[in-house]
Parts: C-alpha cells; structure tokens; sequence
C-alpha cells in the first residue's frame, strides 16, 4: 500500500513506518502495524471478511487497537450502515468489549 | 496442502509473493481446481487469486473435466467448483461455460471454514449454498510461463486447442521410446474425459504419423491398442524441459495423488469431530495408508520430500492434540476437540 498515494491515510502513518534498505539505491518505507490494523479493519467493514480477515488475524490486534481503528474508519464513513457493520464485526469477531465501546458511540 | 497450491499456481501465473518453490512437472489445471475448492477454503487470498486465474485463462480450461474428475475419482470439492466457475463465467468479458444449475441447499455454510462471516453475501455463491463476501477479480494474475515445465499442459492447450488431443499428446510423449504404453480406456481415466473421445481421438493422431499404435498378439487380450508417442512428437513436447537440461519429462497423475489426500482429510475430519482417541486415530490411519499402498499418493515424497508429515502417524497425532493446546509428550489420552477442521 501507497501512503503517499493513499486517501486515507492514517494520522501520524508516516513516522510509524518501518524504514528498510535494499543495496544502495532503493529505499521502501513499510506500512507500520497500526496502520495496517486499521486499514484492515476497514477493508473487512467495506468489502467483508475474507483475505483481510486473514491478515488482520496475523497482526494479532488488541481490543483497544480496534476500537481506535473503528474510529478512525468512521471519520472517513459516519454512515449507521457502517457503524452497525463495525458492530457486527466486532461480534463476530468475539471482541465484545471493544463492540460494546463502539455501540455506545453512535 | 496450502504451501503446495500457492507453490503449483505461482508456477502458472498466479499473483503471489515470497519464495515459491519449483515444480518440475506439469500441472493439471482442472486438478488444481478441484484442489483449491478445498483446501482453498482455509485460505481465503489463495481462493479469490485462483478466481482471478482462471478468468484470465479461462479459455485455456476444459470444465467438463472438473465435473469428470470430481465424480471418477470422488473429489468433496465438486459444489465449491461449480460455483467459482459461475463466479468466472459471471464476470465482464467472462467465458460462455455451460452451468450446472445448483441443487436446492438445506441450509447454508460459511466458505472460507477459518473466519466467521457477517455482511453481504456474494450472490452466486449465495445460489449454491456458500456465504462468502463478494467477489473481487483483482487482475494481478499473470499470462503462464510457456516455458516452464509446470505448465506444458497448458502450453499444449494454447497451440492445440482445448481437446483430448493436446492432453493425450502430453501424456503420450511422456512415456519414454521402448518402455509401457497408453490404451484409450486408461487414458481416458487419468484425463477425465469419455473413453470414446480418447479412443477416437488418438485413432485419429495415429494418421498423423506421431502417433503409432500397437494390437498385441492374440490371445493376450487382443482387443485393446496400445498407443505410443513417436520420437518426433516427445521431442516436440518435451523441448522446454531439454533447454532446462532435463532429460526426461515427469508427468505425474494428479488426481490420483490429490485424492488420496481428500481421503485423508476427510478421515482426519471426521476422527476429530468425533473426538476420537490416539489409538484410534492410529488405527483409522494405518487402514488408509493399506488401502492407497499402490497408488500415487506416494509420489508426494518426490514433490516435498521435507514435508512429509502425511505419512507420519505421530506428527498428525501431535497436530491433533495441539488443536486443543494438550502435551504432545503426554502419554495420557488425550481427545481432541471438534472445534476445528483438519
């Protein structure tokens, strides 16, 4: 993923990526953890579960990391769609806490 | 099974990233298919990247196959396939495959078994029982690599068309000068296709000349013809693996390897729904390796040979047990969960 390029880039995205070098002529900044979480999480409320499902599961997200990804989404989406998908989401997902958190942040 | 999918259509074009290994003998697409229609299902990125290969090589596939190769060699994948080649056919610029109308479902289950599903359910998996979100054809996949080995299937469909005769030219020009040969019957069984198609098929390549066929005298069996590759024609097909400094071309019966392992993890399944013990696990396994002791499955070891933990009764006991966190060192019972699925 394109930071640069992207829409929504996540606040702060930047000075969490990882700087990696290869030789001496190509630099490539990877997405940090957080960013991806919450890039994740939005992909899997827009487009369903699925492949990204999947990576979010490797990141391994907390509660409290998905609670701040839902708000952030929502910043970009305010919709009750969207905010009752988040839910559902996080439901299924067995973080009952963090969809509790959300529920009350209509 | 996973690394393997991801390693065989990374070998034809399929966008994937990291280290892949090689496999040097050519693949059967249709096979592969049927393969990822079940294991796929515990990978949903490999499973949507397949979808996206097979619309660009769509016409490169011959589904009538997949359905004979399901039922000859009882595959499980067979409803899972017939809806990624109508989640295929259904797309912009998609090819025109004769559907099989689905049967009615009872109930519906979730198609990727490792995650649960919420949202919008995909329409046309929706029509044969599967809830998946929908379908996105992303279009990273890449046109096959014509001279790789992994694809000489395929590269023979490109230059002759998709029909019996490009299949039965590889498998044919398999088989080395002076060694066995092919009859129309048992060809027609390793394709999946009618052994009448095979049979006038390869009657009609005999007029070709690259093709010779042989009646063995009587009384031995003497209505079946053999048939054989001409030299011309094994070197014809076998001309990428010659410029790779292979000698020889391996073509390996894929179905008959695949589906002693759809066998195994259908056993393996049930065992571990059924909470099953150590000494019965160990039991039901040794009856399955009796039971496909002659067959392919063996040739696994020539593919990963470092992998090899299929034919290992207590690697798959520790696998078992760690579902369910238990001590793989316990000399205890332990039983495992149905929370999982092998």
């Amino acid at each position: 993923m394109s930071l640069g390029c992207s829409k929504l880039v996540c606040p702060m995205a930047l000075f969490r990526a990882e700087r990696r070098e290869f030789g001496t002529h190509l630099t490539i900044w990877f997405t940090g953890r957080l960013d991806l979480i919450y890039t994740k999480v939005y992909a899997i409320i827009d487009t369903g579960p699925g492949r990204h499902l999947d990576d979010l599961n490797a990141l391994s997200p907390s509660s409290e990391e998905l609670v701040g990804a839902v708000q952030w989404c929502r910043t970009h989406d305010p919709s009750a769609g969207f905010h009752q998908m988040a839910i559902s989401m996080l439901e299924s997902l067995d973080y009952h806490e963090a969809a509790n958190t959300i529920r009350d942040q209509t | 099974m996973l690394d393997f999918l991801w390693d065989a259509w990374a070998n034809l074009g399929l966008s994937a990233s990291g280290e892949m290994s090689e496999i040097d003998s050519p693949l059967d697409p249709e096979v592969l298919i049927l393969a990822t229609a079940i294991w796929g299902r515990l990978d949903a990125r490999l499973f949507d990247e397949v979808l996206d290969w097979m619309h660009r090589h769509a016409s490169l596939l011959q589904t009538s196959r997949i359905r004979t190769l399901s039922k000859t060699y009882h595959f499980s994948g067979q409803r899972v396939a017939n809806a990624m080649l109508d989640a295929v056919a259904a797309q912009d610029g998609g090819p025109v495959w004769k559907s099989k109308k689905p049967k009615k479902v009872e109930a519906e289950e979730v198609l990727f078994s490792t995650n649960p599903f919420f949202g919008e359910a995909d329409p046309i998996f929706k029509d044969h029982g599967l809830v998946r979100p929908p379908v996105e054809f992303r279009g990273y996949s890449r046109n096959f690599p014509p001279d790789h080995p992994a694809a000489q299937m395929l590269r023979l469909r490109a230059f002759m068309g998709i029909s019996t005769r490009a299949d039965c030219s590889l498998y044919l020009a398999s088989i080395m000068e002076g060694s066995m040969t092919f009859h129309a019957a048992g060809l027609a069984k390793i394709l999946g296709y009618s052994p009448q198609a095979v049979a006038k098929s390869l009657q009609e390549m005999v007029r070709s000349g690259w093709v010779t066929s042989f009646r063995p005298p009587e009384p031995s069996d003497g209505r079946v013809v053999s048939y054989s590759a001409t030299k011309a024609l094994r070197d014809f097909v076998r001309v990428s693996q010659v410029q790779e400094g292979l000698a020889t071309l391996k073509v390996r019966k894929w179905a008959l390897i695949l589906q002693p392992l759809d066998y195994l993890n259908r056993v393996l399944s049930k065992l571990i729904e059924m909470n099953a013990s150590d000494q019965i696990v160990q039991s039901e396994l040794s009856r399955c390796y009796v039971k496909f002791h002659r067959t392919d499955l063996w040739e696994w070891r020539d593919i990963y040979p470092e992998r090899q933990t299929v034919f290992d009764i207590d690697s798959i006991l520790r696998f078992i047990r760690s579902l369910h966190g238990s001590d793989a060192g316990s000399s205890s019972q332990p039983r495992v969960s149905a929370t999982t699925s092998a």
